[in-house]
């Protein structure tokens, strides 16, 4: 573990109208496996797009490797080394699976946008990249498959395949299971412990036995706060986390 | 499925360039033909209408079928190359040959202005602004003096290396407007099938998406909007030639617009032909159901029948509800044109180049050969 996290947050704070769905929140993400779980509303999926960019934070601070990134957009953030994935799958609905991937890698790569007369698809080193990526995540279905005709399982796939693209420093995946058959959750979490060793990956996740044995860190949200963090075993033992996470949990 | 399956394996030969070509001589042959039977000028001004028309709906189709973004106000662009062409050919006697790149240019520019503009909002907020820009121009242009007002701008057909446009042997106009279907369809499709036009449908199919895998979409959706604005003056610039007025009420009103959605829709949404087919369409029902439909009236007929001639609109609109609702991509659509560029052959030659086979492909009506 190197000493400069990848993502540093300084007292970063969202506020939509009344609620603070982020409080104060101060945090910085290594090059490791790093689960963040909490109750629903804890503020978990809205550190994720104030990290990402989607949404901007109110007041506070949030460096990519070092760089100020806070006032800039999503598509900005990408370029700076974080990719991540959504809850609810937010692909190219009516796009092949393949041109899916391929218009990821095409956004991180040296592309002649003004040449009216290049080809897309021509680009033999993209459509080696593309396919490289989706032979990674075990992607077995036909390729030519519209995203939005493919089965949930292959969506989720399809989803990090797409996070993966440009080849991201840190991988934030926001419930990469969640709506799936049980079997289909342990191919997903099969894909997520490979990547873990070759990305620094922040996962958002609600089964805690996964968690615990996956993770080298935990965080516990609550309330839009950091309730603790650390090795998982020591987080899970801690009382406060119990309490918080297990009414929160079957409220 | 099975009916779609048998059409697009049908045209998928229409597809080929073999019979693209045979089409394409056909219709160069059309005046030829038109003149043999006598009825040169009318059909062949309706040819041309349909060409003029083509092309402003091609230059749509790559913002409302390509980006995803329905403007209410893109016939502003057609009405400004119309009327740069015209005010620089009759204000400030530039010939045409000139007027009509600085039309298109020009108009691209402006383009980029109305843009910067509307693209602050998306949906339904940014169709009005367009729809709001143009009733503007359309409200000034109408009262400004030194562009005539109401009745528009009157210029001289145009001369081009010493060969006179003649509005009464539009022979000429035919070739012009045939050569410029031809490269604007020829640049259409380059653009789309490039990099450049990949990330436009990106953004058509999920703006946001396309944002978060690192694309500067607003940068895309501006130079969209500019060569669409541009191309829509190519159709202005036509216009313009070959009209030889340049009015408010017929470049610059909503209702050119409507007509260009209108051709989109029916002929194809998000395909390469169907702003053509769409132009052709409508153009054509509109022709032959206020010319010829009052022949096959008979006579003593109830009134609602008797009047359906001078009604076509109705019968026009009722057959694009059962266009619409019957194909998804308008009647391109229905011969098996696709929305979406089939990447069949790149995976071939991925897989052909990496690894023997793909495990577990599903084939689903791909080409067998």
């Amino acid at each position: 573990m190197t000493d400069d996290p990848i993502v540093r947050c300084t007292d970063l704070r969202k506020d939509f109208a009344a609620v603070t769905a982020v409080d104060d929140l101060t945090i910085d993400i290594h090059d490791e496996f790093t689960s963040v779980i909490g109750p629903n509303g804890a503020g978990k999926t809205t550190t994720f797009n104030l990290l990402a960019g989607t949404v901007s934070p109110t007041a506070g601070r949030i460096e990519l490797n070092g760089t100020d990134v806070t006032a800039r957009g999503p598509e900005s953030r990408v370029h700076h080394g974080l990719s991540r994935t959504y809850q609810i799958t937010n692909l190219f609905d009516e796009l092949p699976a393949f041109e899916n991937v391929r218009l990821a890698v095409q956004a991180v790569s040296d592309v002649p946008y003004a040449n009216v007369f290049a080809d897309a698809l021509s680009d033999q080193e993209i459509n080696r990249r593309t396919t490289e990526i989706l032979d990674l995540v075990g992607f077995e279905e036909d390729r030519t498959t519209a995203a939005e005709n493919l089965s949930q399982g292959y969506k989720r796939l399809l989803e990090i395949a797409i996070a993966l693209a440009p080849e991201p420093d840190i991988l934030l995946l926001d419930e990469p299971t969640a709506g799936l058959a049980v079997d289909k959750k342990e191919l997903v979490f099969d894909v997520v412990g490979d990547l873990a060793n070759e990305y620094a990956v922040v996962l958002i996740e609600h089964k805690l036995d996964v968690v615990r044995d996956m993770s080298d860190r935990l965080v516990v949200m609550h309330n839009g706060q950091v309730l603790d963090s650390g090795p998982p075993e020591e987080t899970l033992s801690n009382p406060a986390v119990q309490e918080a996470y297990l009414r929160g949990v079957t409220s | 499925m099975s009916y779609f399956e048998r059409s697009n394996e049908l045209f998928e030969s229409v597809k080929t360039p073999y019979i693209g070509a045979t089409l394409l001589a056909l219709v160069a042959a059309f005046p030829l033909v038109a003149n043999a039977i006598g009825g040169l000028p009318f059909l062949t001004s309706i040819a041309i209408e349909m060409m003029i028309f083509a092309v402003f709906a091609m230059s749509f189709n790559l913002l409302v079928g390509y980006t995803g973004y329905v403007s209410f106000g893109h016939t502003v662009f057609l009405g400004s190359g119309a009327y740069m062409t015209a005010i620089l050919m009759k204000k400030f006697s530039v010939p045409f040959i000139a007027a009509a790149p600085a039309a298109v240019v020009g108009t691209g520019l402006f383009a980029l202005v109305v843009g910067g503009i509307a693209f602050r909002r998306s949906g339904v907020y940014f169709a009005m602004i367009t729809l709001g820009v143009a009733q503007v121009f359309y409200t000034l242009f109408q009262s400004w003096n030194y562009v005539g007002g109401d009745t528009g701008i009157i210029i001289d057909p145009p001369v081009v290396f010493g060969y006179e446009f003649n509005p009464f042997e539009p022979m000429g106009y035919y070739y012009l407007a045939l050569a410029t279907v031809v490269v604007t369809y020829l640049f259409t499709r380059y653009l789309v099938r490039s990099p450049f036009g990949h990330v436009l449908q990106a953004i058509r199919e999920n703006e946001e998406r396309a944002r978060a895998v690192g694309y500067s979409v607003r940068t895309f959706k501006l130079a969209a909007f500019s060569v669409s604005g541009g191309l829509a003056a190519v159709a202005g610039v036509l216009y313009a030639a070959y009209f030889t007025q340049v009015a408010p009420g017929s470049t610059l009103y909503w209702t050119t617009t409507g007509d260009g959605l209108f051709m989109i829709l029916i002929g194809g949404m998000g395909t390469l032909v169907g702003p053509i087919i769409g132009s052709v369409f409508v153009i054509g029902t509109q022709y032959a159901l206020s010319t010829y439909l009052v022949d096959f009236i008979p006579e003593g007929a109830p009134t609602l029948i008797a009047r359906l001639p001078e009604r076509w609109p109705l019968l026009l609109g009722l057959l694009f509800m059962l266009t619409v609702l019957r194909f998804r991509s308008g009647i391109a659509g229905g011969l098996g044109f696709s929305r979406v560029r089939s990447i069949d052959d790149v995976l071939a030659r991925v897989s052909g180049s990496a690894e023997p086979d793909e495990p577990a492909v599903k084939s689903d009506g791909g080409d067998e050969k």
